[in-house]
């Protein structure tokens, strides 16, 4: 560990890297073993994985029933609307109602985190300049 | 019944031409003015959300997903309405996924995306063969097409004629992306985008009118007119030829939901944004817009079906890519006004300007990637002004080989090429897009099998299937080849791109991985929160 690291980052523990491969490493300062970035990934990894499982599974099932499930899909629901047809219109109101839950949260999850990331590696950015 | 008036087509000249000469006017205006890489590539993140979304949805609703969409919804009904949402779908899961990390990793290309992480020509130059991979059948789709459409809205018959409309609109495409660059074409899509949408939403409107503004008597009326009964109303009619036809109905919309937005001229448009989270309000304008033309499409493509029947649409077409104009006139009834035939001619306006657009941001997509990836690597320290001559240059070598081969496949079926671009989208360049952002220890051998194995088993299988050869609306009728019994050939190769990434990642050994993590690690603060401004 070079004497740098310290001034960078006074408040870390050392690492305990292999040498080669801090060797290899670029020279900036490792940002994955911010506790921040540690917050937002897993903030991010679980808007992201809700967000496509959910989006995903829905027309899957929506395909299957659409194959598997004739008699289901066609049964009328109102006039001359099969159930089926009913399903894949509903998606509509519902992939907008999607998009706006996902603003939602990542703008209240995931964006405060971000900046404060992108600050923090700001300051960092304008130490290592300055020194 | 599917020959448009005399005055509808002197006003459909005028209007195509006046669209041609606007569009390119405003090309020259607002293309970058100096030697900016920047300014060419991105357009220096000058646009608003709205509009980069507008962009976006322009980009990603081409004209082959208008008039081929329209045409399985007349012909198909359910199936189309699957194919149709599943194209909304895809664009919802791009931005989900993948969009704002792409933003943030990205600067130029895909391949700027992608070799992030692992820096090499190698990385580089597979990525630019796929996007071309990907991109060409689907330029060649359009620009055969233009030939077609022209023909059939301004009403002349003759090869000659068709090959050269295709030849003097496709150097009109080239001069869109050559000179605009990325914000002159974004301008052409906004353009595009609203027009489709806007003659788009009121043609369905009056078409709801002429049903009583109640969708089930739409249906019931299409149901009716389809030859085929309430069967229209449920899903099958599109594969009944096939030997699995569930199955293959499953596989070919989830290809196409895996593949369609991870074209690289939709992906593209990623990194005009400034930051993730305009990125993510681009991407909501964007979804919210294709879903509404999910809505018209549906609506239109019905209203055909009920109004004009089944049978005239085919009969047209064998495809239905004229349902979506044809539905858009019986929209009118027998009595067709000057507003009205106004509002037609908006209609094929707006189709013609979505050719125009769509290729044109497919060319600029290939071309950047040539140039960026390829060329510019090529020589350490390329000057700005050279790499952007070159990207001009790489719009002509991507765009003049593009026109050729359309001339050549123009009388074919073309649903092989549609096909086949989303299958290299879904097969090759989704697996390798996901690993890249998500997987640490995923290495540059694993991206290489990714890309290059992905793409081989599309390329094998793909002359093999059904729509290619063995029955009479294939595009080689009198072949028959066909030894995988599907339409797609995602069911195969989706899994295998895939398992190639990880099998290459895990080959290239222990050691390799770790040093990938430990990339990854470093650029991983970058990937997800934008942090460090991206250096040259």
């Amino acid at each position: 560990v070079s004497p740098a690291y310290d001034l960078t980052y006074p408040w870390q523990p050392p690492l305990t890297d292999p040498p080669q491969a801090a060797r290899r490493r670029p020279a900036e300062p490792a940002l994955g073993h911010h506790s921040d970035l540690r917050i937002l990934r897993s903030a991010y990894r679980w808007q992201r994985r809700t967000a496509t499982l959910t989006a995903l599974g829905y027309f899957t099932l929506f395909l299957i029933l659409s194959a598997f499930a004739p008699s289901l899909m066609t049964s009328e629901i109102a006039d001359g609307l099969p159930t089926g047809l009913l399903l894949a219109l509903l998606q509509v109101p519902v992939t907008w109602l999607a998009i706006a839950l996902y603003e939602h949260t990542a703008r209240r999850n995931v964006d405060p985190i971000a900046a404060r990331i992108r600050k923090q590696s700001e300051v960092d950015a304008k130490r290592e300049a300055a020194r | 019944m599917t020959h448009f008036s005399g005055n509808a087509q002197a006003m459909s000249l005028v209007a195509f031409s006046a669209v041609a000469t606007i569009t390119l006017l405003l090309c020259v205006m607002t293309g970058p003015d100096g030697d900016d890489l920047d300014e060419f590539y991105t357009g220096y993140g000058s646009l608003s959300p709205m509009r980069n979304g507008l962009a976006i949805a322009g980009d990603y609703i081409s004209a082959a997903s208008v008039l081929g969409t329209g045409g399985v919804i007349a012909l198909c009904g359910y199936d189309g309405i699957a194919l149709a949402l599943s194209t909304a779908l895809s664009l919802m899961l791009l931005m989900f996924l993948l969009a704002e990390p792409l933003r943030n990793a990205g600067r130029f290309t895909m391949g700027d995306a992608i070799a992030r992480r692992m820096p090499g020509r190698s990385v580089r130059i597979a990525a630019c063969a796929v996007t071309i991979a990907a991109l060409l059948p689907l330029m060649l789709v359009q620009l055969a097409g233009t030939g077609q459409l022209l023909a059939f809205i301004l009403g002349f018959s003759g090869d000659s004629l068709q090959t050269g409309c295709i030849i003097g609109l496709g150097a009109l495409m080239i001069s869109y992306a050559a000179i605009g660059g990325m914000k002159g074409t974004a301008l052409i899509q906004i353009l595009k985008i609203v027009m489709l949408q806007g003659s788009g939403a009121v043609v369905a409107v009056l078409m709801l009118r002429r049903f009583d503004w109640d969708p089930g008597a739409l249906f019931t009326a299409a149901a009716a007119q389809s030859g085929v009964g309430s069967r229209f109303l449920q899903s099958g009619v599109q594969f009944t030829g096939s030997s699995h036809p569930r199955l293959d109905m499953i596989t070919s919309e989830l290809t196409v939901v895996l593949g369609g937005a991870c074209l690289p001229h939709v992906t593209m448009r990623m990194y005009t944004a400034r930051s993730a989270r305009q990125v993510r309000r681009s991407m909501s304008w964007a979804v919210s817009l294709v879903v509404l033309f999910v809505l018209i499409i549906t609506v239109i493509g019905f209203g055909a079906t009920a109004l004009i029947g089944r049978a005239v649409i085919a009969g047209a077409d064998p495809q239905g890519n004229t349902a979506y104009l044809l539905g858009s006139r019986a929209a009118f009834g027998p009595e067709i006004s000057t507003a009205e035939t106004f509002l037609f001619t908006t209609v094929t306006t707006a189709i013609f300007l979505t050719l125009l657009a769509s290729v044109a941001g497919m060319i600029l997509a290939c071309a950047n990637s040539l140039a960026h990836d390829v060329f510019a690597t090529r020589v350490q320290e390329m000057s700005e002004h050279r790499e952007m001559t070159l990207a001009r240059v790489s719009a002509l070598a991507v765009g003049v080989p593009a026109i050729l081969l359309a001339t050549l496949v123009q009388h074919r079926s073309l649903q092989p090429l549609v096909t086949l671009s989303f299958c290299l989208g879904a097969s090759a360049l989704a697996p390798a897009l996901v690993y890249s952002l998500f997987w640490r220890r995923y290495t540059r051998s694993g991206l290489l099998w990714t890309l290059i194995g992905g793409s081989a088993a599309v390329l094998l299988l793909m002359p093999g299937t059904n729509l290619v050869s063995g029955s009479p609306i294939s595009a080689f009728p009198d072949a028959d080849v066909n030894w995988f019994p599907f339409t797609t050939t995602g069911l195969v190769t989706i899994p295998l791109g895939f398992a190639f990434g990880w099998l290459g990642t895990v080959i290239s050994g222990r050691r390799a991985s770790e040093e990938q993590r430990h990339q990854y690690e470093a650029v991983e603060g970058w990937i997800l929160a934008g942090a460090v401004r991206r250096s040259g």
